[in-house]
């Protein structure tokens, strides 16, 4: 499965792949953020279930879920932004020092258009995705609208933020491979059109929002976080770094920009998403942006070699520009995997695959027929037993531990099959049916 | 402080004022047209000659809408001399000016030498005057310039007074060497050093 999704964009049955991948066990799916460089779409719906804005359990919910998305996103921009900046005559002085007078709130939303309008015009300037006018348009209304709404705060860096989300939006819906609009698995794909941008971008940035704000509104915070990181964190994590950085006498002040942006100024442009991968997949773990400290750790580490020998001024030089701006997505993803084994991720959490690789590493493959053999006796017996749902659900995961352990996984399955005693007569060909059913959501598996 | 052999200097003014524009003109004399935003700090250096010493000027170029704000401390602390910059074309920026001197006295080191600088005077659409400028500094008792980092006039006579002046603060009984960091007129543009 996991080959198939990295070869997406290749693959000729993408819809039945993308079936399975939806219908994953969720600490599988949202492992694969960390494992595979998915398919700009996937990618996308990946995003919007760990933010809870597509349902986490029920995919039959999220053509429901979009649909909501959209409505709420128009409701808000009508009440919020244009009837807030288009006042009509009232009957009531302009002047009168109102706090909350439409002109008072007017001029507020003026005065913020005109505020992150500075930065729109700066941003990422030599991307020609950037520099288009009708993104940084689109770009423009979004940062104000979330603004707005939140009190009318604005810091530099939130429009950022929301310009990666927007593009992250309009990479997924432009890559929507979708082809039969009436399957109802599928039908929460119609959603992804142009028309959708907006409001998929918007629900993306304030959700990225909600956990990143804090970097920018509580600044007493945000000075404690950077020190805790390079004084605590780093002497606990590599103690000869931590001992040099402080021989260096070097100011934190670059970790400002490295936690408020989620790192997208570290790394190209392109490589964003793939950091933004990991970073996703940890909010959506721990519900904290405590990756985030591990992360400047792990940058610190890819950079060690440089750190130990260099003088205060090359060191400063280095983190004064793009710092792994050199480096390609390999190296991206290393750096991420590299702050999640620092975090302990890695080491307590191993999906049940993974474990069960390890456990079977030296085991003969006799043996391992005659386990996946138990498992899929026992899926079968739930099967009959009414318990539809849980047997399918194991003889799908024999499915795919097999597509893990043996490369020839469909001969390996009726093998399996054959094993568990379902060798002929009526018993095989119901025994047949049933695990068809299963595997005709299984990408890989004909019917 | 740090001697004057290692002069740190703060960049600060309103968003996009021009502080990593006058900065990147000062130390690469260049002119960058497609500029980011500064989030956080930057950190750029020189190191320029002063009868015959080397003298480094470590330049820490902030945030804009870092203004009023605690994180603020890390840029100012221990700045021999702090640019306050504001845009000639933009009065807000002019007028937020006495804001930023409140800040940098509250926060900043007391013996710290401020110069304020009206930038873009290459701009035709000028609304702060050279009268109202130089009256608001000899009110606060600041250095008072005007410069443009897009054409590089002044930008480094902004350096040139920043060196003697820190050289005076740190070394008041000695004789003070003049400094001047020369401007070469190029085909385009004035350029530093």
């Amino acid at each position: 499965m996991y080959r198939r999704l990295k070869n997406f964009s290749d693959d000729v049955n993408q819809e039945d792949v993308y079936k399975h991948f939806i219908g994953m066990d969720l600490r599988d799916f949202f492992d694969v953020l960390t494992t595979t460089d998915l398919h700009p779409t996937l990618r996308l719906v990946a995003y919007l279930r760990a933010f809870g804005i597509l349902d986490k359990a029920d995919p039959s919910r999220w053509a429901f879920n979009l649909h909501t998305s959209q409505q709420n996103y128009k409701t808000l921009l009508e009440t919020q932004y244009y009837q807030c900046r288009s006042v009509r005559f009232q009957n009531m002085d302009p002047l009168q020092p109102q706090e909350d007078g439409p002109f008072q709130k007017r001029h507020r939303l003026i005065q913020l258009e005109k505020q992150i309008q500075l930065d729109i015009n700066r941003l990422f300037s030599n991307e020609e995705f950037f520099s288009n006018l009708d993104n940084r348009a689109n770009i423009h209304l979004l940062t104000t609208l979330w603004s707005h709404i939140n009190n009318d705060i604005y810091k530099q860096g939130i429009h950022e933020i929301v310009a990666l989300c927007y593009q992250l939006a309009v990479n997924g819906v432009q890559a929507n491979f979708l082809q039969h609009r009436q399957d109802s698995e599928l039908f929460h794909l119609t959603h992804f059109t142009r028309a959708s941008v907006m409001h998929l971008a918007f629900d993306l940035s304030t959700s990225i929002m909600s956990f990143v704000y804090p970097l920018y509104s509580d600044d007493q915070k945000m000075s404690q976080r950077m020190n805790q990181i390079q004084n605590q964190l780093l002497l606990k994590l590599d103690q000869p770094l931590n001992e040099r950085i402080n021989q260096l006498n070097l100011e934190s002040v670059y970790l400002i920009r490295w936690l408020r942006l989620l790192f997208c100024r570290e790394v190209r442009v392109e490589h964003v998403p793939r950091m933004w991968d990991f970073i996703v997949f940890s909010f959506e773990k721990t519900g904290s942006v405590d990756y985030l400290d591990y992360m400047v750790v792990s940058f610190y580490q890819q950079k060690r070699d440089e750190l130990m020998r260099g003088d205060y001024n090359m060191v400063m030089k280095m983190f004064s520009g793009s710092l792994l701006g050199d480096i390609g997505i390999e190296g991206i993803q290393n750096v991420c995997l590299g702050a999640l084994r620092l975090m302990g991720v890695g080491k307590q959490e191993e999906t049940k695959t993974q474990i069960i690789l390890k456990n079977t590493q030296k085991t003969k493959n006799s043996t391992i027929n005659y386990w996946l053999s138990q498992q899929i006796k026992q899926g079968l017996k739930l099967n009959q037993s009414g318990n539809t749902e849980e047997g399918n659900q194991m003889i799908t995961e024999v499915a795919e531990l097999l597509e893990v352990l043996v490369p020839e996984n469909e001969t390996a399955f009726l093998d399996v099959l054959r094993s568990s005693g379902y060798e002929s007569g009526i018993g095989k060909g119901r025994a047949l049916e049933i695990v068809t059913q299963c595997l005709s959501k299984h990408k890989g598996w004909s019917e | 402080m740090e001697s004057s052999r290692n002069i740190k200097v703060a960049l600060v003014g309103d968003t996009q004022v021009g502080k990593t524009s006058i900065s990147t003109r000062f130390i690469y004399n260049r002119f960058d047209f497609t500029p980011v935003s500064t989030t956080g700090g930057q950190y750029k250096k020189k190191i320029i000659f002063v009868n015959q010493n080397q003298v480094q000027i470590n330049i820490w170029d902030t945030a804009g809408q870092e203004r009023f704000r605690a994180l603020s401390e890390l840029y100012y602390r221990s700045a021999s001399a702090i640019i306050l910059v504001y845009d000639v074309t933009r009065m807000e920026t002019f007028l937020n000016l006495k804001y930023w001197i409140g800040e940098l006295r509250a926060k900043g080191d007391k013996n710290a030498v401020i110069v304020m600088v009206g930038n873009k005077i290459d701009a035709a659409e000028r609304v702060v005057s050279k009268a109202q400028a130089a009256q608001l500094a000899a009110e606060e008792k600041v250095f008072y310039k005007e410069a443009s980092a897009l054409s590089g006039e002044s930008v480094c006579e902004i350096f040139n007074l920043i060196v003697e002046q820190v050289q005076i603060m740190q070394n008041p009984t000695e004789e003070v060497v003049s400094v001047k960091i020369q401007e070469q007129k190029d085909k385009k543009w004035f350029a530093c050093c």
